[in-house]
């Protein structure tokens, strides 16, 4: 086991390996009643081709990741994974994204008994026909309560328009229709592909003993029996760097329209900068061109063009996107001035030195949280199979000749728009 | 932890010293009996006083400013808590033990221009300020309707009875929207400033005498101290036939909200039964109603109850099929009517009440919930942390059932989903 120090704050990190593949991430907190601990595979939606563990090529229908982390939850042995863990008061929960499924608990009691319980149950799949066909009903509900939300629907309908292949560009929780078609070889063929030690992550953090924990781990029976897959083989999609889609339109539920606006950027585009190198620094334009003390942000709502807007980042396999979602009814002159903020593209010294002093505060302050701390260690572990510990520092090391540079490499004129306007007009 | 209690000429303050965090967090209390025709001035106000200032006269240069001091959190919001309208100023600052000296009475300044210092011009607002958020709060209230879980819950509270202060709209009314102008509002404010109760809450590791005397120079509000009010709603009527309403709507889903009457509550079961009965029936994946309703019927997504003790109100909510309606209902009644007649494990009761203490242990890691806590405990009259801990121990079983027929469903609202839905 080794030990690092987080951002100089008095805060450690432990991490090991098990000969299985399981990378462990341990962070005691000193002054920390709680506990919180994510259990993640690098499989999520968009992982629908691949060569299973015989080596044959499945291909599963969409929403198959999310069905199956429903289905977790069902133990052979009868035993409710919710209902154990709530026995000592602990709380546990699951979600899927594009490219991982995490489990995790959260509480104050029992730690070692819940973690070993933690990896008994994720390690211990249980599909039937008959359970499989129980979870369609409620899955359905889910869907269909997404399907309400604008948000949503800008959401799936935008990375529709930006990706041709990538399967990124269908929705993380299927159809109605797809789910139908989900049958239990389907959720062992991914189980038995992705839910391999070597494909996983284990972070726990705040009140823990972190011998105790790496003793627990090493000699869990189940874990351990698990052997490693030496490789994992997905499709492999040629995906252009143009958008699909340049617009769409939906009709919803709303009062006023809704707007998203991405562009769509490739990383190998910047081929002097590492990956965390990038999200960095278009952070910081982002920033600049659309936050809180840009020009920009004061023009828009002195000239009442919109209300409730926000701008975000978002990573998909070697793409990127810049995600801007807005109310407005003067849409068409919202959009202009969007466009015509991201033309020439200049950052001001003193707007970047005041950035990066905004950031540090926020790294300090996220080391007083046990569940963000511990997120952002398997934010890391999934978006740079790695953990940057030295935030504080990179953030200092952040230069503005470098980002003026970065700029020329940027590429925005990959854009698309999706519109939510009121169903009744 | 050290908890001190100081009275001020014009209210409370309240200090709480620890050293587990690395920030600062100050709250401010403003409340008064809540009125139906203030919710919108008093939603119109908070937004303003935060917007701008006499010295950052927009919200660019007020945002340059909160960045500079290390990036503060600064907000302000309005809550009802029973028959009170509360208004909130929150300010947390990175412990200047990271930062520099200056930063705490600097950050308590910038809340004084805030809240002491508004943008004024000839006895009255600024008009394009004023105007920008108008549009802002027409927009909140015009898109109330566009979210399905509130907008259900908000007319089921109306039809439950529209006197009361339960169903006003937290994000007020349009037609008294109208009414406000840059004048009024500012004479509001004067008003409001004067006429609130404050309670300040301070947590974090600091000086005492200097926090002390940094809030007697900076926070000086004008306010007489008054008498307490009766926070709680009492029912006095409780429909024998259950209300029951249903309008259409274009969304896929049908959303369902019931609302339960609670009645004659003894001070012990309205301190612990009660939310541990809620917890017991729709308060998480081992409720009843998630293990029956979902889990072995499959007829919804989620479905939950919660507890408003202020209102005296046991609220259920879920996501259903329209053709499914009655069956979840006949379910739910079911589930309420097993209850009350004993059908309870002990081990049920043991369950909800570690999850209980656990989530009463876990407030102690985060410097709001702490805050929250105290702040929750003075309104509703609860008892302390140490108490609290005890005191759940005691439910038994008997307490349960007894609460349990003290609930009693008054109204069910269900936004109808378009029937031409997918199966």
């Amino acid at each position: 086991m080794k030990k690092i120090n987080f951002n100089n704050l008095d805060q450690e990190l432990y991490y090991f390996t098990l000969k299985n593949g399981l990378r462990v991430y341990l962070v005691p907190f000193l002054n920390k009643k709680n506990y919180y601990a994510i259990l993640g595979t690098k499989y999520g939606s968009m992982d629908i081709e691949f060569l299973n563990n015989e080596g044959k090529k499945v291909k599963s229908p969409y929403g198959t990741a999310h069905f199956l982390e429903h289905k977790m939850f069902e133990q052979e042995s009868g035993v409710d994974p919710f209902k154990f863990f709530s026995k000592s008061g602990v709380n546990a929960n699951a979600s899927t994204t594009f490219n991982n499924t995490r489990y995790y608990i959260w509480g104050v009691n029992k730690i070692e008994e819940n973690i070993s319980y933690l990896l008994d149950f994720v390690f211990s799949p249980y599909f039937t026909d008959s359970n499989v066909q129980k979870e369609k009903g409620i899955i359905k509900e889910e869907i269909l309560m997404y399907e309400d939300d604008p948000e949503w629907a800008l959401d799936d309908t935008m990375r529709k328009n930006l990706f041709y292949y990538l399967p990124v560009k269908e929705k993380i929780a299927g159809t109605v229709e797809s789910i139908q078609e989900i049958q239990k070889e389907d959720l062992y063929n991914a189980y038995n592909t992705f839910y391999n030690p070597s494909n996983m992550y284990l972070v726990i953090g705040g009140n823990i003993e972190v011998e105790k924990l790496e003793k627990l781990i090493k000699n869990h029976e189940k874990l351990n029996s698990i052997k490693k897959i030496e490789k994992i083989t997905r499709k492999e999609y040629q995906e252009p760097s143009d958008v699909k889609e340049e617009f769409k339109e939906l009709f919803m539920n709303v009062t006023v329209p809704k707007i998203r606006f991405s562009t769509k950027v490739k990383e190998s585009n910047f081929q002097d900068f590492s990956k965390i190198e990038i999200n960095m620094y278009l952070g910081i334009i982002m920033s600049s061109l659309f936050g809180s003390t840009s020009d920009f942000k004061e023009y828009v709502t002195n000239e009442r063009l919109t209300t409730g807007f926000y701008v975000e980042k978002n990573n998909f396999d070697s793409y990127l996107t810049i995600d801007i979602t807005a109310e407005s009814d003067k849409a068409d002159i919202l959009i202009e001035e969007i466009k015509k903020n991201l033309k020439n593209i200049k950052i001001k010294k003193a707007d970047f030195e005041r950035i990066k002093k905004v950031w540090i505060a926020s790294e300090i302050r996220m080391i007083d949280n046990v569940e963000l701390t511990v997120d952002n260690i398997y934010s890391d572990l999934i978006l740079y199979d790695d953990v940057y510990v030295n935030r504080i520092e990179l953030i200092k090391e952040l230069d503005i000749k470098k980002l003026n540079k970065f700029i020329k490499c940027l590429d925005l004129t990959n854009q698309s728009l999706v519109m939510v306007l009121p169903k009744n007009k | 932890m050290n908890y001190k209690c100081i009275d001020l000429k014009y209210g409370k303050l309240h200090l709480i010293q620890t050293k587990k965090f690395r920030s600062i967090n100050i709250k401010i209390l403003l409340k008064e009996e809540i009125k139906k025709e203030d919710i919108t001035k008093r939603n119109f106000l908070t937004d303003y006083l935060i917007l701008t200032t006499k010295k950052y006269k927009t919200k660019k240069e007020l945002a340059l400013k909160i960045q500079e001091l290390y990036s503060l959190y600064v907000s302000s919001y309005n809550t009802r808590v029973g028959s009170y309208l509360i208004t909130r100023f929150n300010l947390s600052l990175l412990n200047p033990k990271y930062t520099e000296d200056s930063m705490l009475e600097e950050s308590i300044s910038l809340l004084h221009e805030i809240i002491f210092n508004p943008n004024v011009k000839n006895n009255q607002f600024d008009t394009k300020i004023f105007n920008i958020l108008k549009h802002d709060i027409l927009t909140e209230i015009e898109t109330v309707k566009e979210n399905p879980k509130l907008y259900s819950m908000v007319k089921m509270l109306e039809n439950m009875d529209s006197s009361m202060p339960y169903a006003y709209h937290g994000y007020g009314y349009l037609e008294d929207l109208e009414q406000i102008n840059e004048k009024n509002l500012y004479a509001y404010y004067k008003e409001f400033l004067t006429r609130s109760l404050v309670d300040i809450y301070v947590i974090g590791d600091f000086e005492e005498e200097k926090m002390i005397s940094l809030i007697k120079e900076k926070l000086n509000f004008k306010t007489l101290k008054k008498e307490k009010k009766n926070i709680y709603i009492t029912h006095n009527k409780i429909n024998k036939k259950i209300k029951k309403v249903i309008e259409d709507s274009t969304f896929n889903q049908s959303k369902l909200a019931i609302g339960c009457k609670i009645k004659d509550l003894t001070d012990f079961e309205r301190k612990y039964v009660i939310n541990l009965y809620s917890m017991i029936l729709g308060g998480g994946f081992n409720s009843k109603f998630m293990q029956i309703i979902r889990e072995k019927k499959s007829l919804a997504y989620y479905i939950n109850s919660s507890v408003n003790k202020a209102d005296n109100l046991l609220l259920i909510q879920s996501g259903i099929s329209y053709q499914n309606f009655e069956k979840v209902i006949s379910n739910i009644q079911k589930i309420m009517k097993s209850i009350q007649k004993g059908d309870i494990k002990e081990l049920d009761l043991e369950d909800v009440k570690t999850e209980y203490l656990s989530i009463l242990e876990e407030t102690y890691d985060n410097i709001d919930s702490i805050v929250e806590n105290y702040i929750a405990a003075d309104l509703l009259d609860l008892d302390d942390y140490e108490t609290r801990k005890e005191m759940v121990k005691k439910v038994n079983i008997n307490d349960i059932i007894q609460v349990s027929k003290k609930v009693q469903i008054d109204t069910i609202f269900l936004l109808k989903g378009d029937t031409n839905e997918k199966d």
